[in-house]
Formats: structure tokens, C-alpha cells, sequence
């Protein structure tokens, strides 16, 4: 009896740890690190020595902002036999050396980190943003996650993806400048990016999706989060709507609802930075803030209180926001809004989109339309020459008005150039009247605002000037002629704090920091890699996939053919045959296709098939061959059958047949090793 | 991988091994076959007696004809046989199965060439291996060729043998013979001569000069000579003298050396001759008279001395600063009195290799301007040397003599010293363009109503101008810069150059009378070209600035990084002393400001911006670095110092990026316009191919039917010149009865649509020709209203023609209309299957013009996103398209011949347009070439055109003055006249041209 006893307490208390530390893993996808830290200290977990419990310990570090106690603790776990997947070692090694010697500002609930240097002059402005965020955001949401949650501001893009989960591509795809993850807000310094971009809207959105996964318990899809996020962004100054669709977006979003090419929601997984586009992110924005616009113009600014814990509890998020909008499904849902949608009357103009442009770059590589367009851009070259080498104002307009094109408003920089030069000529009115309607068009370039505030200078309007100027300084703060200008409007205002503010943030910049020292975070250095596609990915054991293979006959299959055509391997006996299993948003699948064109460009006479198999829909995939031909047969594995057949878990994975319809090989995943087997294989199969 | 490679190369490798050896084999054989062949015909010559002469001649030749051959080819074969590729291609050719792998493999031996897939070379290198080591390196080289050439030289050397033993005397009469005839030399018999003192009496003297062919002079004859003569040496003096007494034998004693002297029957008359030598001397004649001799007086021999060249050098200065690789400029003359052999230039006194002229045929004088690099004389940067020329003369007498020029100065500039001073260029060609293009887009348009106002404008254009060319001048006078800055401004002068002439010819000055429509449309033709020119050019010197300011930022940055990291490096492993890091840290405050500085020349510019923004906490980090060495604490000044490099580090590589991102961009660009360059020779030759389908398609359609219509040609033709003159008349008798002034003006237009219909008639162009009849038959009708109205108009018929005069001429038209529709039926009839073939032609031609309009598209976006607008490049295109659509039309309406003309002129554009596109790019190259490191040789690459004439035109830059250039005043005004009329639209730009090429004359 009391061996029974014994067994059903050492069960009892089995399943209670492994409970706990369940728990442990739902606090920090909740964004709850507090609740993750007591609970590791009631577990004990810094003397257990077992390597999924060190992982864990490390996770929360890592989520606290603890870079080398959630190093080292990992990298012990690693040790002990913890299988690293998904390359967390080298994310936690990237983010401690990228934010050695930085300092924190301790801002009561928030907790600002940065690099010693001109980002302080930061500081201020964000911890603002956050406080007012939290003051009129998240009253919307529910509650906002315990504990301090720290902002960091990266100086350099190549620090941000360091720290972050993106690649490179990524990054200039889609123009992603700030993320939310591990319970932290990551944010790009805008001293990265000359034209400016709206900074402190970004905090307040990143800061929304952690307020969003802290309140559906992170089961918030991306969509939703980013609905939510997009459309309330705006708010956090005094909590007023103040929501309005750039007009670039309208644009887009007429041509979409329009052409029936909206994106959808599966394309937004795993997030709207891994679209292939910056036009179709910010379509997928549009979409979602005007979503989010509609849900709140019907059912009144709480229905994410009711929303968001719904979705923590399992309920659809689509039925979950169907429902609390008050409509009987998603469909009703999404018919009305597109209804609603079309009463709005979109700006249909279809205008540019501003590149990325970070470190550098001259002043046309951050315009949308002279970036690519040479054509244009070398009038404004020529109009800058004029006006700058030998002060010909006029014959510098004639060269500007050359730039304008002929289906297209002028771009941002353009209208700056020409407003500019009417100021020079001492035509403030004609300066004001080339500028509005490109700040209507592209409010986020600083320089339009700061040009304006010059105009309205030279008009005597030092108060309408002021607010140009604030907006200037709200999209690019480093701009120390803008600093200038506000000092001396602010003190001709009266405003000597405001004034004092601007001349401190002048200091600072100039002096490329600040005065005082502080302690730093840690002071650990070293080298490393920024991650790409392969090294994230991590593929399961994949040799015992492969020896599970090898040498066995292939499953036969039957797929749809791109051309209404059925491909079989039936009909591919004698022949050696290339399986790749892939998709258009894999990135090393893309990667792999060069090599396999030519393989079959090569081998095709030799007796070698290559077939790619996918289970997207042939939309899909034949919009991505308008932009990448692929001359190999490609199959359409609608219902993923053959996929599945062939277990394929992870995408490229590449069969090799041989002529007698045996597995000859099999390779998942991508890069030079990954290429150089399937070559070697094929050799020995021709 | 590396075993397939290895394995191939040494394949391949055995091969070039085995035909080094056949070819060395070849040699050996081919040269004891030599030696056989020049052995049988010496010993041949010998029996046969040859003339001496002939046989060394024919031995001579032989031997080195046949030595070339022997050794040459294979020596070159054996050359190439290093080629491992040309080794590859053998053994492809042997094995077809192969399929180029064996090439592509060993092409890349190395490696994969740029993003191929290593996997994929490793798999063709293994496959291609596997075929062809199956193939022995004996079938790739046989021996067959080898055992021939032995065979043969064998054969040979038997020969000798017994061709030795017959020949009488054996082998010592065969070396005797050519031994002998090589030293043998006539014997002069002599007289034993007694000289007496008594003077031989001789008289009428007449000398006769050969000069020696060097000189070039004519036979000069002096007749009643006193005897003495001169003369430059070698210059044959032939003496005819007549003796007072019968003499029996005479001789000649010049320069103390006896030549005989020719006597006629009677003993009088003597002639004899002497060559003039080096020096001085005399000359005496001697008479045998009984046994006894006696000699003349003595005659002086007096030497012109032929001098060494003059050799004059022409330069700006005493010194020329120049790159390496850059050509420079010198005018230089040689002046000889005979002749010029050869000009070579000297270097520090020493004659170079560097032949500038070569004698072909005798010249006296010889000028021209050297074009040379430092690179071609062997110098390098950093070099001085003095230069000068040496001109030979051509005395082949005494032998040629050397004349020196003066020298000046070459200083062989560095990269750095090169890349200043085109930078300095540069700024200063910009500086003087930009007022000239201002005041071109601001000035008013037109710029007067009148003749006179436009002449005035057009000499204030010259004005504006002046300086820039001035400049050009200046700058380029007697250097060739083959650079793309050259080429920039070769256009900007010549455009300008074209307007200002241009004015100058068409407008009259003071004239208040109105220009010309057509001068007035040139003029604002020519003056958008010289805009257009304006801005490319101050828009490739600023790209270029741009460039070299990049290219010199990033420069900047990697020093300072560099510094930045060895400080840091030191800091953390030695005990520096604080003096010491501090000085260091000076160094670096000094490489920052070089880096500022640099960065501030960026213009307006985001990169400056960067630079900027970072300054402040690098200059922080310092001065915190400062604060801690004086507080001594070291510690804190090693980790202010890392985190100073790291900072440094980062802007570095954000500049670097910069400059990596602009020559990605523009190497993609190059890649897109190469793609595009075959795509459009592509076309081109497609079209090319197809309208020799339409060629000879036409060629092979019945010749009576090309009968039939030659024949409708010829009568349509008649009637149209008939027409032409019926409707002048008209015009005439309206004009001398003084008709009413719409009724002329009609008619005037019935004239020129007459004229017009007949011109298209001629040029069998039918398509006009039918539409040029509709409008004449259109304007005929008016012709006729209008006279038909005038006669109702009166009570009695008006003077001068009648209405029966204008419906003649409508039947005319009526009749030809009817023609030219006969004739398209008549083109239309083809056989079926030539109707079938030409249906598929047609459908192959707007197949073509649809691939045609993508490219366009495609050239389009490239001209948007190119740095260097492709000048004419979519015009091109664009009338390749019409071109290619009429075609279809034409290929739709039976007319081959007109569809042939079409297709010509497609393809003819489409060339135009990818030419057009080739030079864009390569502009754009030259100008991205300025971000390349300026420590290599890299900044200003030479053209590979091997014009290397940039600045050719600009040496006759002067703008003539007004009176200078005005032409003939009847000239003018016929030119004038001409243009006053209304053009038909086809001969507006035919007519524009004319104009184009009346101002480029």
C-alpha cells in the first residue's frame, strides 16, 4: 500500500513539474516574464542540472534582456546534449555582442537600452511614447504585461538583424525597421534612415503587439496582431482617432479590391515581413487597418476587450473578431467590409513606394520614384547643380519641372527641390503650393516638413512653422538644423523648456552623446555572422530520414501538371528522376532552383527528369514564374498527398530516383553541401 | 571534386605533351629535309653552271622560305598546344558524345567561374573525365605525319649521294665553285704608268653629274666645264673631254686612284668617270701617247656636305605632366637636305624603339603630331625622363646621319597626381558649362522675330560659348586624353560649334526680314541638341566627381579604420606609453578630419550625412580616451579604444557598403543592357534572315509578272510626268493672267502634290504613290471649284486657262489612280505557294515585330534606370517597329519588293539602336570606373576602340568670325529662297540634314 502510495506521489509530483515548467514556457509566450522567473525560482531551476531546464532558464534570461546569463546558461545546456534547432546559441551570441557596452535607462515601467552615443538623445521621446501608450492604448487591449519592458534602439541596421529573427533580405523586402519579440520592443535607430520614418508610431506599434500577445496568451494570429497594431499606432499621443490610410496605401488597396488582389491571410503567416514585396506588405497593412477601422466603427472601441481573451481561450480569432464585430461569421465579416470599403472613396493614384534606405546612399536613392528612375532623376541633378554650383535658381526650376513625370505627381524629393528654389527666388507662396500635396502624398519624409517649416518661416508664420518643424523632428530627431529652427521658434514662443529641450538634444548630437557616464550592460565582445535563410534553418535528424530512404522504391504519384498536363512516376521508369519538393515563399527552395535548371539543362539529354512538386495553388505558383521561369516540370500536389506520401516535413527536400525507381538519395534543405550531393547523386545514377 | 580536376588536367595535359614533342619531331625532320633540298640544287647549279648570281638568289630563297616552314608552323602549333582548352576542343570534336563538358571543365580547372554551382562543374568535370580518358592520347596525335616528313627527308638525302658522285670534280669542284664565286672580283689590267711632268693638253670639258639616288636630283650636265667639280658624295662625275693630240689609251686618276678612260676610234675624244667621296680631293686625266703618258692639270674635287636632319620639336612647355597610360601630344618636323630616312623618339638620350616615321619614298621634310603614353615608352609612375625625336637622314653613301630635336620634360604622374588633375579638369569644364546651360533654359524662345534679331542672337551664343572652348582647348592642345571626359566635351563642342555656325549661315544680320520657316526650325533643333549635349556633359562629370569623392571617402574611412584597429591592437597587448597613445590618437583626430573633409565634397548627400552624424561620438570616444590616459587610467582608456575601433569599424563598412551597392548597381545594369544587346542583334539577324526569305521569294515568282509590272511602272511614269507638266502650266497661265490669288494658291499646291505624286512614282514606292494621288486628286478638285466658281463669277471667261484646262488634268489623275490599282492586283497575283510561303513570312515578320515591341519595352526600362541615356536609342526602335509593321503589311499585300525595302531598315535600326546602347554603357562604365581604388592603373582606362583620338576634331576648334565664315551672298539667298516654300512632310528631315551637313562643313 504504501508503495502504491509512493507511485502515485512520485507520479503526482512528475506531472506537477513537468506541469510548471509548461507554465514556465506560457509565462514568456504570454510576455509575462515575471511570472516566468518566479515560477523558475519555485522549481529550483538554477540547481537543476538537466539541459532542457538550463534551455529554459536561458529562454528566460534571454526574454528578461540577461544576454550572458542566457548565453552562458544555453551554451551549458548545448553542452549537456540540449538539441539546438532552431540556432537560438547564435542568436543569444549575436544579441550579447551586439549590445556589448550598452547602457539603460531606467524609465520606470520601460526600460530604454541603447549604445552609448547620439541615440540618447532617444530616450526621452520613446519612454514618452511608451508611458502615453500605455495611458491610451492599453485600456483597448486589456492589460499590459507586468514588469518592465525594455525598449531597445539598435544603431546600426546590421546590429537590428543581428538581434532579431530576420535576414537581411528580409529586412530590405519589406522595409522592417522595429520588432516585437521575446517580450522586448527592437527598434532601428532613425539615424539610420536619412529621410526619416515615423519612429515613435513604430514604438507604439510594436508595444501593441506585445499588449496583443499579452492578452489572447500569444495566440493572436499575425494578422490580427497586426490589424490591431496598424490601426491603433496612431493613438498613443492623446489617445484621439486619428487613423487615416496613407494615400499610397488607398491607392494599392483600390487597385486590389479592384483587380481581386487582396493578399490573403495565409500569405501574411509567418509574418507580413516575409511577403516577397514592400508593395504587398503594405497592401497586407492597408487591408488589416481598415479591417481593424471597420470592426471598431461597428462595434465601438471595446470589442478587443472582448476579442483578445477570446482568442486566448482557443476561439477562431476570425469567428472571435466576427462575432464581437457583430456578424455571424469571418465571411460576413470580410462581404461587409470590402462593401464598406468601397464607400470610401479610395485615392486611386497608384503612388511609389519609398525604398529603404539605410547608411548612406544620396538623397535620390530614398526617393520613390527618382530611385529608379535615371531618367528623371538626372534633371534633378542637373536642377541641384544650377542651384548649389552657380546659383541659377530659374534655370534650376526649368531643370526640376523636367523631372516631373508625365502620369505621376512629382516625387517628395522633387517638390522639395522646387520648393526650395521658390523660397531661393522669394516666392514663399509658389514654394508652399509644390510642397503640400507631396506631403499629403508622402507625410514621412522629414524633409518635406522641415522645407515647409523653412516656407512658412519666410512667411511669417512662425506658429504653423513650429508644427512643421515638430513633424520633421518626429520623423528624423538628428536633423540638427531642425533643432535649430525649434530653438528659435520655441523662444520666440516663450518656451523655454521646450527651447532648452531642443538646445540639449543639439548638445548631444553634436557631441555625439551625452555628458554624464553610465554603467554598461555588460561588456562581453566578439564576432559573428548575421543569419540567413540556412542557418535558421535547422532540419530535423535529417540522416535518419535519409537512411530511412535510401535504396527503397520510390511511392509511386500522380500530380497535376502546370499545363493541365498529369505527371506521374509511372511514366518517368528509365529515367533518373530529380523530386524537389518546394514552395514559392521557401527561401532556400528558391535559392536551389538556379542549380537545378541547371541540372536539367545539362542532363536532360542524358536521361535525367527534374520535377518540382508543391502544394501551393496554381495561382500562385504561376505568378511567381511570371518573375522566375522555371523550364523543368513542375507538379501541383493540391491536397498534399504526395507530400505526405513521401514525409516530407521540411521544405526543399530533394528525392533522387534511379532508372529502376529506387530512392538513390535524399536531401533536405539548401546550400552549397546540400547541392553538391544531389550532383554527386544524380553522376552516379546516370 | 579536385580528384576529377586533377585528373583532368592531367589528361589534358598529356595531350599538350604529345603534341609539344610531334611538333618538335616535325621541326627536326622538316630541317634535315631543308638541308637535303639546298644540298641538291647547290650541287645542281654547279653542273648546270647557273649564273652565279641567280643561284645564290634561288639558294637564298630556298633556305629561308623553306627554313620558315620547317620550323615556323610547328613552332607556333607547339605554342598553342599549352592551351588546355584547344586541347579540350580536340577531343570534343573526336567525341561528340562530350557534349562541351570537356571544355566547360577545363575552363574552370581553377574553379567555378562566378556564381556558377561548384556541384554542378564538379559533376560536368566528372562526366566529361569519364568519356574521355577512354581515348588514347596516340588517336588525338597520331604519328602518321611524323613518319611522312621522314619518309620524304630520307628520300632526299639518298639523293644527294649519288648527285654528288656525278658530278664532275666530285664535291671539292661544288665547293670550289660557289667558293670562288663568292670572292671572285674582275681584274682591272694596268698600265705601268710613268708619270711625266709635262701637262696633257685637253679641252671642252663637259662634266655630267649623277647624284646618287638619295638626294633625289635630277642628271645635271655641264657643258665647257672648267673641270673642277662638286657635288654631295656618291654622286657620279662622268668627264668627257676632247685631247689636243691622237692618244693611244687614257686613264683617270681621282682620289689617287686609277680608272680607265674610253677612247674613240680617232684618239681625241675621252670619257671617263670618278665617284665624289667623303672629302675633298682632285682629279687628273692621263694620255698614252707612244708609250709615254702625261697628265692633265689637276682638277679640284670639292664636297656638299650633306648636313644631319634639323629636327624642331613643338610643345607648350618644357614639361608634360601625365598618367602613365594617358597619350600625350607633340608636334614635331625633320628637315634634311636630301631626304628623311627615319624618326625615332629618344629617351634620355637613348634612341628608342619608338619609330615614328619610316621612309617609303624620299621626303625632305616630314611633320606630324606624336600621340604617345608614358606606358608605350616603357615608363612608369613616379618616372622622369627627358623626351626628344632623332630624324636619320637617308644618305646611304656615307651613311645616314642623326639629328636631334630639343627635349622637354616627361614627369610620369601617379595614380593619385593623375587622378587630381582630371578631377580638377573636370571641375573646371563643369564650371564653365553650367552658366552656359542656365542661360539656355532661361533665355526667351524664340529669341527674335527677325532675320538680323537671330543673327545678333547667334553671335551672342558664340560669346557664351567662347570660354568653354577656350578651355578645351586649352586643356587638350597637343594632348590626347583618350578619356570619356574627351568624348563628353568632343559632343558639347561640336553641337555648340553646329548652332553657332549654323546662325551664322542662315540669318542675316541687321535683316529685319522674317527667317525662314525651316531655318527656324533647324535653329531650335540644333539649339536643343546643344542643350542636350550641355547637360549629358556636366552630368558625367559630376557623376564622375561623385565617383572619385566615393571611391575617395571609402579610402578615407579604411585608414582611419585601419589606424583605429592597430591602435587598439596595441593598447591591449603592449605597455604603451600614454605620449605615445596620445600622439597616436592625434594621428587619428587627423585621419577623422580627412575623412570630414573628404565627406563634405560629397555635395548635398546622405552619405555626408552619415559621416557626420557618427563624427560627434567618435570625437566623443576620443576625448574620453584623453580623459582617462590623464586620469591614467589605462584600463578604461584599452576599452574606450575598443569600442572607438568597433565605431570606426562601422562607419567604414557603412561607406564601403555605399560604394558596393553603387557598383552592383551598375554591374547589374551592364548585365540587363548586355542581355539586351543579344536580344537585339538577335532580332537583327532574324530579320536580316527573313527578308533574304522575302529575296528570294521575289527572285523565284514568275519574271513575267516582274515584266507585267516593270511595264505598268514605266506607263505610270508617263503619265505622271505628264501630269507634272500639264499642272505647271496651269500654274504658269494662272500666275501670267494675274488670276485671283486663291486660285494660285491652290494650284500651287496641285503643283507640288503633282511633283510629289511623281517622285514617289519614280521610287516605285507604291504605297505613297497611291497616297500621294488620293491627296492630289483631292487638291485638283479644289483647283477645280475654285476655277469652276471663278468663270461664274464673271460674266465673260477670265483670262488664262479654262475649266476644261483643270478637268485634263483631273482625267490624268483619274487614269494613274486607275493604273497604280491595276498595278497592286497585279503584285497581288502570286502562286499559291509562294502566297503560302509569303503568308508565313508575314506571320514570321509581326511574330519578329512583336518581340520587337518587349525589347523596346525592355530598352525602355533600361533607358529609365541607365546613368547614360542611350542617345536615339527608342527612335531607333521605334522606327524598327513601324518599319517592321509596315513589312507585314506589305508582305500581306503581295508587295515583296516593298517588304524587303522595310525589313532592310528595320534591321538597320535595330543595329542603330544597339549601338546606340553599347556606347551608353560603355560611358557608364567609364564613368563607374572612377570608383575604383586609385591605386592601380584603373582610374582612366584608354579606350579599346583603338581610336585613341578623343579630342581629334577639337585641334581646329576657332569659331570664325562672322564676315569669316559668311557665304556667297547668291549662295545664301538660293539657299534661302529654297527654304521659304512649305516642305512636303518627306523631305523635311532630308532637307534638315542638308542643313546639318551644310554647318558641319
Amino acid at each position: 500500500m504504501r508503495t502504491v502510495l509512493a507511485i502515485v506521489f512520485l507520479l503526482g509530483a512528475a506531472t506537477a513539474q513537468a506541469a510548471s515548467f509548461d507554465d514556465v514556457a506560457a509565462c514568456l509566450e504570454a510576455n509575462d516574464v515575471p511570472c516566468a522567473e518566479a515560477l523558475l525560482e519555485k522549481l529550483n531551476a538554477a540547481n537543476d542540472s538537466r539541459p532542457e531546464v538550463k534551455a529554459l532558464v536561458a529562454r528566460v534570461h534571454f526574454y528578461a534582456g540577461r544576454y550572458p546569463e542566457a548565453y552562458d546558461a544555453l551554451s551549458e545546456a548545448v553542452q549537456l546534449g540540449w538539441p539546438d534547432r532552431w540556432g537560438d546559441l547564435a542568436l543569444y551570441e549575436r544579441t550579447l555582442f551586439t549590445t556589448s557596452h550598452w547602457v539603460e535607462e531606467d524609465r520606470g515601467r520601460f526600460g530604454v537600452r541603447f549604445r552609448p552615443g547620439i541615440d540618447a538623445l532617444l530616450v526621452d521621446e520613446a519612454s514618452r511614447t511608451l508611458d502615453l501608450s500605455e495611458k491610451h492604448l492599453v485600456p483597448l487591449l486589456g492589460d499590459a504585461p507586468p514588469g518592465k519592458t525594455l525598449l531597445e534602439i539598435f544603431p546600426t541596421t546590421r546590429s537590428f538583424i543581428a538581434a532579431s529573427s530576420l535576414t537581411t533580405e528580409d529586412v530590405y523586402t519589406t522595409n522592417v525597421v522595429a520588432l516585437s519579440k521575446w517580450s522586448r520592443l527592437l527598434l532601428t535607430s532613425p539615424r539610420q534612415m536619412p529621410r526619416g520614418y515615423d519612429w515613435q508610431d513604430t514604438v507604439a506599434h510594436e508595444y501593441i503587439h506585445l499588449v496583443v500577445a499579452h492578452n489572447s496568451d500569444n495566440e493572436a494570429p499575425v494578422w490580427l496582431q497586426e490589424s490591431i497594431a496598424k490601426y491603433l499606432d496612431n493613438r498613443w499621443r492623446d489617445g484621439t482617432d486619428r487613423f487615416h490610410l496613407e494615400v499610397r496605401a488607398q491607392g494599392l488597396l483600390a487597385e486590389a479590391l479592384e483587380n481581386d488582389t487582396l493578399v490573403t491571410f495565409e500569405e501574411m503567416h509567418p509574418s507580413l515581413a516575409k511577403l516577397p514585396t514592400p508593395e504587398l506588405a503594405s497592401l497586407a497593412y492597408a487591408q488589416l487597418s481598415t479591417l481593424m477601422d471597420f470592426c471598431f466603427e461597428r462595434a465601438g472601441e471595446e470589442i478587443l476587450l472582448e476579442v483578445l481573451p477570446r482568442v486566448g481561450k482557443g476561439v477562431d480569432p476570425r469567428v472571435a473578431l466576427a462575432e464581437g464585430a457583430g456578424f455571424e461569421d469571418f465571411a460576413a465579416l470580410e462581404a461587409a467590409w470590402k462593401s464598406w470599403l468601397a464607400g470610401q472613396r479610395l485615392d486611386d493614384r497608384r503612388l511609389a513606394e519609398p525604398p529603404l534606405v539605410l547608411e548612406g546612399g544620396d538623397d535620390l536613392d530614398a526617393d520613390p520614384l527618382l530611385s529608379s528612375r535615371e531618367d528623371l532623376a538626372r534633371f534633378v541633378t542637373l536642377g541641384d547643380l544650377l542651384r548649389t554650383e552657380v546659383q541659377e535658381f530659374e534655370a534650376a526650376l526649368v531643370e526640376y519641372h523636367k523631372a516631373i513625370p508625365d502620369d505621376a505627381p512629382p516625387s517628395p524629393l522633387l517638390s522639395n527641390r522646387i520648393a526650395q528654389t521658390q523660397l531661393q527666388l522669394e516666392r514663399p507662396a509658389d514654394a508652399r503650393v509644390a510642397l503640400e500635396s507631396s506631403i499629403r502624398d508622402y507625410p514621412e519624409f522629414a524633409l518635406s516638413h522641415k522645407t515647409l517649416g523653412t516656407i512658412y518661416e519666410a512667411e511669417g508664420r512662425p506658429s504653423a512653422a513650429l508644427d512643421s518643424y515638430r513633424e520633421s523632428f518626429g520623423l528624423q530627431p538628428f536633423d540638427p538644423e531642425v533643432h535649430e529652427a525649434l530653438i528659435r521658434l520655441y523662444g520666440a514662443a516663450s518656451m523655454p523648456d521646450e527651447a532648452a529641450r531642443h538646445r540639449r538634444y543639439l548638445r548631444i548630437r553634436d557631441r555625439g552623446g551625452e555628458d554624464f557616464e553610465r554603467e554598461p550592460l555588460h561588456t562581453r565582445e566578439g564576432e559573428f555572422e548575421l543569419p540567413t535563410y540556412d542557418a535558421h534553418f535547422k532540419p530535423p535528424p535529417k540522416d535518419e530520414f535519409r537512411d530511412s530512404w535510401v535504396g527503397k522504391p520510390a511511392p509511386g504519384f500522380t500530380v497535376a501538371g502546370l499545363e493541365g498536363s498529369v505527371l506521374s512516376l509511372s511514366d518517368m521508369r528509365g529515367k533518373v528522376l530529380i523530386v524537389d519538393f518546394w514552395a514559392t515563399w521557401c527561401g532556400p527552395c528558391r535559392k536551389a532552383i538556379p542549380e537545378l535548371v541547371a541540372l536539367h539543362e545539362e542532363l536532360e539529354d542524358d536521361g535525367l527528369v527534374v520535377l518540382g512538386i508543391t502544394d501551393e495553388d496554381r495561382g500562385t505558383v504561376e505568378r511567381f514564374l511570371r518573375k522566375t521561369p522555371i523550364p523543368y516540370q513542375l507538379g501541383i500536389d493540391a491536397d498534399g498527398r504526395v507530400k505526405a506520401r513521401y514525409q516530407v516535413s521540411a521544405l526543399p527536400t530533394v528525392f533522387i530516383i534511379d532508372r529502376k525507381g529506387r530512392v538513390a538519395e535524399v536531401v533536405v534543405g539548401g546550400g552549397e553541401a546540400a547541392q553538391n550531393t544531389i550532383a554527386a547523386a544524380v553522376d552516379r545514377a546516370l | 571534386m579536385s580528384e576529377d580536376f586533377s585528373q583532368l588536367r592531367s589528361l589534358v595535359r598529356a595531350l599538350a605533351r604529345r603534341e609539344r614533342r610531334l611538333s618538335a619531331g616535325r621541326i627536326v625532320l622538316r630541317l634535315g629535309l631543308l638541308l637535303a633540298v639546298v644540298g641538291i640544287l647547290a650541287i645542281l647549279a654547279t653542273v648546270l653552271r647557273w649564273d652565279r648570281a641567280s643561284a645564290v638568289a634561288t639558294l637564298v630563297l630556298v633556305a629561308g622560305a623553306g627554313g620558315w616552314m620547317a620550323v615556323v608552323p610547328p613552332w607556333l602549333r607547339s605554342r598553342k598546344s599549352a592551351n588546355l582548352v584547344a586541347q579540350a576542343r580536340r577531343v570534343e570534336a573526336m567525341l561528340p558524345e562530350l557534349r562541351g563538358r570537356l571544355i566547360t571543365a577545363v575552363e574552370r580547372l581553377d574553379g567555378a567561374q562566378g556564381q556558377e554551382s561548384a556541384a554542378m562543374v564538379a559533376l560536368i568535370a566528372r562526366r566529361a573525365t569519364r568519356i574521355a580518358s577512354g581515348l588514347p592520347a596516340a588517336s588525338v596525335y597520331p604519328l602518321r605525319g611524323l613518319a611522312r616528313i621522314a619518309a620524304v627527308a630520307g628520300v632526299a638525302w639518298l639523293a644527294v649521294v649519288p648527285l654528288l658522285g656525278a658530278t664532275p670534280g666530285g664535291p671539292r669542284a661544288v665547293y670550289d665553285w660557289w667558293a670562288s664565286g663568292m670572292t671572285a672580283h674582275a681584274a682591272v689590267e694596268s698600265h705601268a704608268v710613268t708619270v711625266e711632268e709635262e701637262v696633257a693638253r685637253v679641252g671642252d670639258l663637259v662634266i655630267r653629274y649623277l647624284y646618287p639616288s638619295y638626294t633625289g636630283l635630277e642628271p645635271k650636265e655641264v657643258p665647257n666645264s672648267t673641270g673642277d667639280v662638286r657635288g654631295p658624295p656618291g654622286t657620279v662625275v662622268q668627264v668627257r673631254a676632247r685631247s689636243g693630240e691622237p692618244v693611244e689609251a687614257a686613264g683617270l686618276l681621282a682620289y689617287d686612284e686609277r680608272l680607265d678612260v674610253r677612247v674613240d676610234d680617232a684618239g681625241r675624244d675621252l670619257q671617263g668617270q670618278f665617284s665624289i667621296r667623303a672629302e675633298s680631293g682632285h682629279y687628273k686625266l692621263l694620255l698614252y701617247r707612244q708609250g709615254e703618258s702625261v697628265r692633265s692639270r689637276r682638277f679640284e674635287v670639292e664636297v656638299d656636305e650633306d648636313l644631319a636632319p634639323e629636327v624642331t620639336l613643338d610643345a607648350e612647355a618644357d614639361m608634360v605632366q601625365v598618367a602613365a597610360d594617358e597619350s600625350f601630344g607633340v608636334q614635331w618636323r625633320a628637315r634634311d637636305d636630301y631626304g628623311v630616312r627615319r624618326v625615332s623618339v629618344v629617351l634620355d638620350g637613348h634612341e628608342t624603339t619608338k619609330v615614328v616615321y619610316q621612309q617609303v619614298e624620299r621626303r625632305a621634310e616630314v611633320s606630324e603630331m606624336l600621340r604617345i603614353s608614358p606606358a608605350d615608352l616603357g615608363l612608369q609612375s613616379g618616372d622622369r625622363a627627358q623626351l626628344g625625336i632623332v630624324a636619320w637622314d637617308n644618305d646611304t653613301f656615307s651613311g645616314s646621319k642623326p639629328g636631334y630635336s630639343r627635349t622637354i620634360e616627361v614627369v610620369v604622374l601617379g595614380a593619385r597626381g593623375r587622378d587630381l588633375r582630371v578631377a580638377e579638369r573636370q571641375e573646371e569644364l563643369m564650371r564653365l558649362m553650367l552658366p552656359i546651360l542656365a542661360r539656355g533654359l532661361t533665355e526667351p524662345w524664340p529669341a527674335g522675330d527677325t532675320s538680323g534679331e537671330l543673327a545678333d542672337w547667334g553671335e551672342e551664343v558664340g560669346h557664351r560659348f567662347k570660354p568653354l572652348f577656350d578651355a578645351v582647348e586649352r586643356l587638350w592642345r597637343g594632348m590626347s586624353f583618350d578619356s570619356h571626359d574627351a568624348d563628353v566635351m568632343d559632343r558639347v563642342v561640336r553641337t555648340g560649334r553646329e548652332l553657332i555656325r549654323y546662325t551664322q549661315v542662315a540669318f542675316t544680320p541687321g535683316s529685319a526680314e522674317d527667317p525662314p520657316d525651316a531655318a527656324f526650325t533647324v535653329t531650335a533643333e540644333l539649339r536643343d541638341g546643344a542643350i542636350v549635349a550641355l547637360e549629358d556633359g556636366i552630368l558625367a562629370m559630376q557623376r564622375m566627381r561623385y565617383n572619385r569623392g566615393l571611391r575617395d571617402v571609402v579610402e578615407r574611412a579604411s585608414n582611419l579604420d585601419d589606424a583605429a584597429t592597430m591602435l587598439s591592437e596595441q593598447l591591449a597587448s603592449e605597455d604603451l606609453d600614454a605620449q605615445e597613445v596620445l600622439a597616436r590618437l592625434d594621428q587619428l583626430q587627423a585621419l577623422l578630419q580627412q575623412l570630414m573633409e573628404a565627406a563634405s565634397k560629397m555635395g548635398n548627400d546622405g552619405l555626408r550625412e552619415f559621416v557626420n552624424s557618427r563624427n560627434g561620438e567618435v570625437q566623443n570616444l576620443m576625448e574620453q580616451i584623453r580623459d582617462a590616459i590623464a586620469n591614467g587610467d589605462m584600463e578604461t582608456a584599452r576599452t574606450l579604444m575598443e569600442r572607438l575601433a568597433e565605431q570606426i569599424h562601422e562607419m567604414k563598412q557603412g561607406v564601403s557598403d555605399e560604394l558596393e551597392r553603387r557598383t552592383q548597381q551598375s554591374e547589374s545594369g551592364q548585365e540587363s543592357a548586355d542581355e539586351l544587346m543579344d536580344e537585339l542583334e538577335r532580332l537583327e539577324n532574324e530579320q536580316r534572315d527573313l527578308q533574304s526569305q522575302v529575296r528570294a521569294l521575289r527572285e523565284s515568282t514568275d519574271q513575267a509578272s516582274v515584266k507585267r509590272s516593270t511595264e505598268l511602272w514605266e506607263r505610270i511614269e508617263e503619265e505622271s510626268a505628264a501630269l507634272e507638266t500639264e499642272a505647271g502650266a496651269y500654274l504658269d497661265g494662272l500666275v501670267e493672267a494675274e488670276r485671283r490669288f486663291y486660285e494660285k494658291q491652290r494650284a500651287e499646291q496641285g503643283v507640288d502634290d503633282a511633283r510629289s505624286l511623281h517622285e514617289a512614282i519614280s521610287a516605285r514606292d507604291l504605297r505613297g504613290a497611291k497616297k500621294k494621288a488620293y491627296d492630289a486628286a483631292y487638291t485638283w478638285d479644289m483647283v477645280y471649284n475654285s476655277a469652276q466658281a471663278e468663270q461664274s463669277r464673271r460674266m465673260q471667261p477670265p483670262a488664262g486657262p479654262r475649266v476644261e484646262d483643270v478637268a485634263a488634268v483631273r482625267v490624268r489623275l483619274a487614269r494613274i489612280q486607275a493604273l497604280l490599282r491595276q498595278l497592286e492586283s497585279q503584285q497581288r497575283q502570286m502562286d499559291p505557294s509562294d502566297r503560302e510561303r509569303a503568308e508565313q513570312i508575314e506571320q514570321q515578320q509581326r511574330d519578329l515585330e512583336n518581340q520587337l515591341q518587349r525589347a523596346t519595352q525592355e530598352a525602355e526600362q533600361l533607358a529609365r534606370e541607365s546613368p547614360v541615356r542611350p542617345e536615339g536609342m527608342s527612335e531607333a526602335l521605334d522606327e524598327a517597329g513601324d518599319r517592321m509593321s509596315d513589312a507585314g503589311e506589305e508582305l500581306g499585300g503581295g508587295r515583296a519588293m516593298e517588304a524587303e525595302g522595310s525589313q532592310g531598315v528595320a534591321a538597320e535600326r535595330i543595329r542603330d539602336a544597339r549601338e546606340s546602347l553599347r556606347r551608353a554603357m560603355e560611358q557608364a562604365q567609364q564613368q563607374a570606373s572612377q570608383m575604383q581604388p586609385s591605386d592601380g592603373q584603373q582610374g582612366q582606362q584608354p579606350r579599346d576602340d583603338g581610336k585613341g583620338d578623343g579630342m581629334n576634331n577639337l585641334g581646329e576648334l576657332e569659331i570664325p568670325t562672322r564676315e569669316e565664315f559668311r557665304t556667297p551672298e547668291e549662295y545664301r539667298r538660293a539657299l534661302l529662297e529654297g527654304m521659304a516654300g512649305e516642305v512636303p512632310d518627306e523631305y523635311r528631315a532630308l532637307k534638315k540634314r542638308y542643313y546639318e551637313e551644310l554647318v558641319r562643313q
